[in-house]
């Protein structure tokens, strides 16, 4: 046959396979796709720049898991789990678990509603993959913590501690806001906002930690999972502009979520920032740096470069954000400390090599605002923890203890009166998200409310029992039994024996 | 913000892509002013201003094996800059703010 | 793992607390969360949970204990369609260097051009409306078998497509052209198109799968995908009777998981839909505090009046009826076409091969009317 070239080939395998119907309303067929006053004209001319076909995916695909799971085989057999330089590692590990694992579940299923009800064919391939990507993603990381669970604590139940535990609210709320969105926006939020501007910074330097420290099963999750974030930023990035090229009416709707998912995003990685700041005992780069790299540079300096001829101004707080990121990773854990008692990743202890590294990457805040605090820690584990339960932001759900980046000493929390009561919110970017949908974000689950009202039983045990995990299983890593079973496996392994040479 | 700072595009990959990244590299290296590498370990980081082509010939012929564009999937972990076109023959990504 | 050094020993043999017996029951099982989903859906039924029973009619004792009979998930998954795209290309590959093509029976060039090119919007529909069970569904075990078999209908779709691009040669995009033709236009189709349009307007979830997987696909795709692939072959073409192989391969393993989805629901005897929580160990869980407060209560929703089988045999016979008078007009493409195959008896040995015997596993009773 005359060969087609790809693009063709391409349109004529994932185009023109819907119809418009002759039997039923097709606005019976697409119930939202009106709902949220986007506007779609011609929309045939846009296309999924990876053009990637059915053959194509299981075939690449396949290739892929093949390799990571290779890599997995031999780490596990390996026993690669003790070979690493610090166990409180791990920590970190079952932070990123319970977090982003039930997220890319969540993102599967939030894609297929995507793809379900937006009946543009020219992405909807795109979509379709992603839906199925997602759910690759979600199962290479149990696969990891499924080895893990085995010799550590605090994942044995994580499904649980996902539904239940205050922490957990805040990536799950936040796949939950997408979920609950019509399609447009939820396109916006994960394609776009999510995956093309925040993806990078979660799996990238974080992958280069793990690989820092000895985590090879690790580093290989996080790049096979990233390699396919590739073909998600360019969905995102196309269907961006496809919304603000169809019709000018669409612009100031895409510009809201922009601002309101650009923050979103931003707060839901507020863990992240830990990640790769503390719990890493050899780091690849600094918080501070990644955000500068991925998020300023790639995005600010970058994209929206190029969307200002639509009229697209960067989002609403993006200032905040880059104020912020001299205290973000240190206010994130500080919080994490006063609540470690009560969450299923540990805190601990820093290091003196710790204080180095982190007075060194962020000379103007670490000192001077940071460090008193973890000394205080340091002499007592428990002496900074926060008795009771944490009071949380209305949006993004963390504890609301973050200081005002202009003034540190102060705090940034506000405070909102809607429908008789007060709401409380980590700051100015979470007030406004909050103040633009407030009947929304007024259904939250407060666990604090949920606890207290005594949904799962009144004694501590309960409450544990609830959140799938023991006492036992929280608090400081160094004086915890996982550090001494790493110990323990280290030995029978001989892994800390030192050889003479003569 | 500061407008007057360079747009760059780029690629990130894998190294554990061997010769296939060594080879990509160059051939960026090659078809492209201007280009800066950042080692983060275990991913490159290669970038250009502006815009930047991989052209499958080229990386064929460093490589010194037949090489499809669609093999870049496997390294490619993550990129930055418009995909204006990605074809049998080549991929090009670019900002488009300065299009007159 | 006695092999392993006392130091050495895991602290726990199971991963997890819910016990998992292989690879596929770790990545799957407790995936979905069941409680506390933060908001309501602002547009699609804004009453509703997030993950929520009521997107079906039917209840089930325990949405977990589904299990894919071939256990795939995404490895596997990946791995075993791998397999079979290098089958579909080498297949291609090796026909047009053969000349194959060349050689087919004009008359059955013709017809399967006809027949099976329009047969890609037929997938797609099904694909596009199991995008919709993977959303609503109960549980990842259930909604995972929908992913890969919507992956595989689009799988599918494209094989059909670029079979025809090949077969037809020069004028490939024409014939896709042709073939969406007669899918909206030709009198053979009508019925046929009509029921996916229908199917794509269903809201429940298991009512789709009853509808693609209990009605129309055991009987169209046995036309497709079995019945055609001897006279096929004797019309010189071996090309579409290998290709129908490899889509039959898939099309059985659909068949089978939701045979047996069907069974669970069916022969589940639980009249409230809020069992389910007991079995995920919430039984003492006297609900959201929220409800009632910003959120309507879900249990105020009343319950289903009829059992499990008496809804799903109010669906079986609807849409069983209406895909045998969805297939019955392709008899007429058959016959334009000079292709000796009678449609009825296909649909017969549907019946009884599968249709019949999976209801009757059920205790569903069916009224056709034709």
């Amino acid at each position: 046959m005359a060969k087609l070239n790809v693009s063709t080939r391409y349109k004529a395998l994932t185009r023109d396979l819907m119809w418009d119907p002759k039997d039923v309303n097709i606005k019976e067929i697409y119930p939202l796709i009106e709902a949220e006053g986007i506007h779609i004209r011609d929309p045939k001319r846009w296309e999924d720049p990876f053009r990637m076909t059915f053959n194509q995916y299981v075939k690449i695909q396949s290739e892929k898991e093949h390799l990571h799971h290779a890599i997995r085989g031999a780490f596990e057999a390996n026993h690669g789990h003790a070979r690493i330089v610090d166990s409180r590692w791990f920590e970190g590990v079952k932070a990123f678990a319970v977090a982003v694992q039930p997220a890319e579940y969540a993102a599967h299923r939030l894609m297929a509603y995507i793809g379900r009800n937006i009946p543009i064919e020219a992405i909807r391939f795109a979509t379709f993959n992603q839906a199925v990507d997602e759910l690759r993603h979600a199962q290479i990381e149990i696969k990891h913590y499924a080895h893990m669970s085995r010799y550590y604590d605090g994942l044995h139940a994580y499904s649980k501690t996902n539904e239940n535990l205050w922490f957990n609210t805040v990536p799950k709320s936040f796949f939950d806001d997408a979920l609950t969105s019509g399609p447009f926006e939820a396109l916006i939020a994960i394609s776009f906002s999510f995956e093309y501007v925040f993806t990078n910074i979660l799996f990238l330097p974080f992958a280069s930690s793990a690989a820092a420290v000895g985590d090879e099963h690790f580093a290989s999750v996080g790049k096979s999972v990233q390699s396919d974030e590739s073909r998600h930023m360019a969905l995102g990035m196309a269907a961006l502009k496809m919304l603000l090229e169809e019709d000018d009416r669409n612009i100031p709707i895409v510009q809201r979520w922009l601002d309101k998912w650009f923050w979103r995003c931003y707060r839901v990685f507020a863990v992240i920032s830990t990640l790769v700041d503390y719990y890493p005992r050899i780091r690849a780069i600094s918080w501070k740096k990644a955000f500068e790299m991925y998020v300023e540079d790639q995005v600010l300096n970058g994209l929206f470069k190029d969307l200002f001829k639509y009229g697209i101004r960067p989002p609403r707080h993006f200032e905040d954000s880059m104020k912020e990121k001299e205290h973000y990773s240190h206010a994130t854990m500080r919080i994490l400390d006063h609540y470690k008692h009560a969450n299923y990743f540990r805190g601990f202890r820093l290091q003196p090599d710790d204080y180095d590294w982190l007075s060194r990457e962020y000379p103007n805040t670490f000192e001077r605002y940071y460090a008193p605090f973890f000394r205080k820690m340091d002499d007592h584990v428990m002496a900074v923890a926060s008795p009771g339960l944490p009071a949380v932001c209305a949006v993004c759900q963390i504890p609301c203890e973050y200081p005002n980046p202009d003034r540190p000493q102060e705090s940034w929390t506000q405070y909102v009166e809607y429908n008789g009561k007060t709401h409380m919110l980590c700051s100015p970017g979470c007030r406004d998200i909050f103040l633009a949908e407030p009947e929304k974000y007024m259904q939250w689950w407060w666990p604090a409310e949920s606890y207290l009202s005594g949904e799962f039983g009144s004694s501590l045990e309960d409450m544990f029992e609830y959140f799938g995990f023991t006492p036992e299983e929280a608090n400081e890593h160094y004086s915890s039994r996982d550090y001494h079973r790493w110990i323990r496996y280290r030995e029978e392994l001989g892994l800390d024996k030192r050889f003479e040479t003569v | 913000m500061a407008t007057s700072q360079q747009q760059y595009v780029g690629v990130d990959l894998d190294k554990n892509g061997g010769a296939v990244t060594d080879a990509v590299v160059e051939a960026i290296q090659q078809d492209n002013p201007g280009v800066e590498l950042v080692d983060f370990n275990i991913y490159v980081k290669v970038k250009a201003p502006q815009r930047m082509i991989i052209r499958r010939q080229l990386v064929e012929d460093i490589l010194g094996r037949n090489w499809d564009l669609q093999e870049l999937h496997m390294v490619m972990a993550s990129y930055f800059g418009f995909i204006e076109e990605w074809d049998e023959e080549k991929l090009v990504i670019r900002w488009s703010a300065d299009e007159s | 793992m006695t092999m392993q050094a006392r130091n050495l020993q895991p602290i726990r043999q199971q991963p997890w607390d819910w016990a998992t017996k292989n690879e596929y029951e770790e990545v799957t099982l407790r995936e979905q969360p069941y409680i506390h989903g933060h908001y309501r859906n602002k547009y699609y039924k804004p009453d509703y949970d997030i993950y929520d029973p009521r997107y079906t009619r039917v209840r089930v004792r325990d949405w977990e204990a589904f299990r894919d009979p071939k256990k795939l998930w995404y490895q596997t998954y990946v791995m075993t369609r791998k397999k079979m795209a290098d089958e579909v290309e080498a297949l291609f590959e090796r026909a047009g260097k053969l000349a194959i093509y060349e050689r087919v029976d004009p008359a059955w060039r013709k017809f399967s051009l006809a027949f099976y090119t329009p047969l890609r919007h037929y997938e797609y529909a099904g694909a596009v409306q199991l995008q919709h069970v993977v959303r609503y569904a109960m549980g990842c075990p259930i909604e995972q078998a929908a992913t890969y078999t919507a992956f595989d209908k689009q799988g599918r779709a494209q094989w059909l497509s670029t079979w025809a691009l090949e077969f037809a040669g020069g004028e490939g995009l024409q014939a896709l052209q042709h073939a969406r033709q007669l899918w909206l236009e030709d009198e053979s189709y009508d019925k046929l198109r009509s029921y996916m349009e229908h199917v794509l307007v269903t809201d429940d979830w298991v009512e789709v799968l009853v509808a693609l997987h209990l009605a129309i696909e055991p009987i169209l795709d046995r036309l497709a995908y079995e019945q055609l692939n001897a006279i096929s072959i004797e019309h010189g073409d071996p090309v579409l009777a290998e290709l129908a192989l490899i889509c039959s391969e898939q099309v059985q393993w659909q068949e089978n998981w939701t045979a047996s989805l069907f069974q669970l629901i069916a022969t589940d005897p639980t009249t409230s839909r809020w069992d389910y929580l007991k079995s995920l160990g919430y039984e003492d869980w006297p609900g959201d505090y929220r409800w009632g407060r910003t959120l309507s209560n879900p249990k105020s929703t009343p319950e289903e009046t009829l059992t499990n089988q008496e809804i799903m045999s109010q669906w079986a016979s609807k849409w069983i009826s209406r895909a045998i008078q969805a297939v019955t007009p392709l008899q007429s493409l058959l016959d334009r076409h000079g292709i000796s195959c009678a449609v009825e008896p296909v649909m017969e040995r549907a019946m009884a091969s599968y249709i019949l015997p999976t209801l009757e596993k059920c205790g569903i009773d069916v009224k056709i009317s034709v």
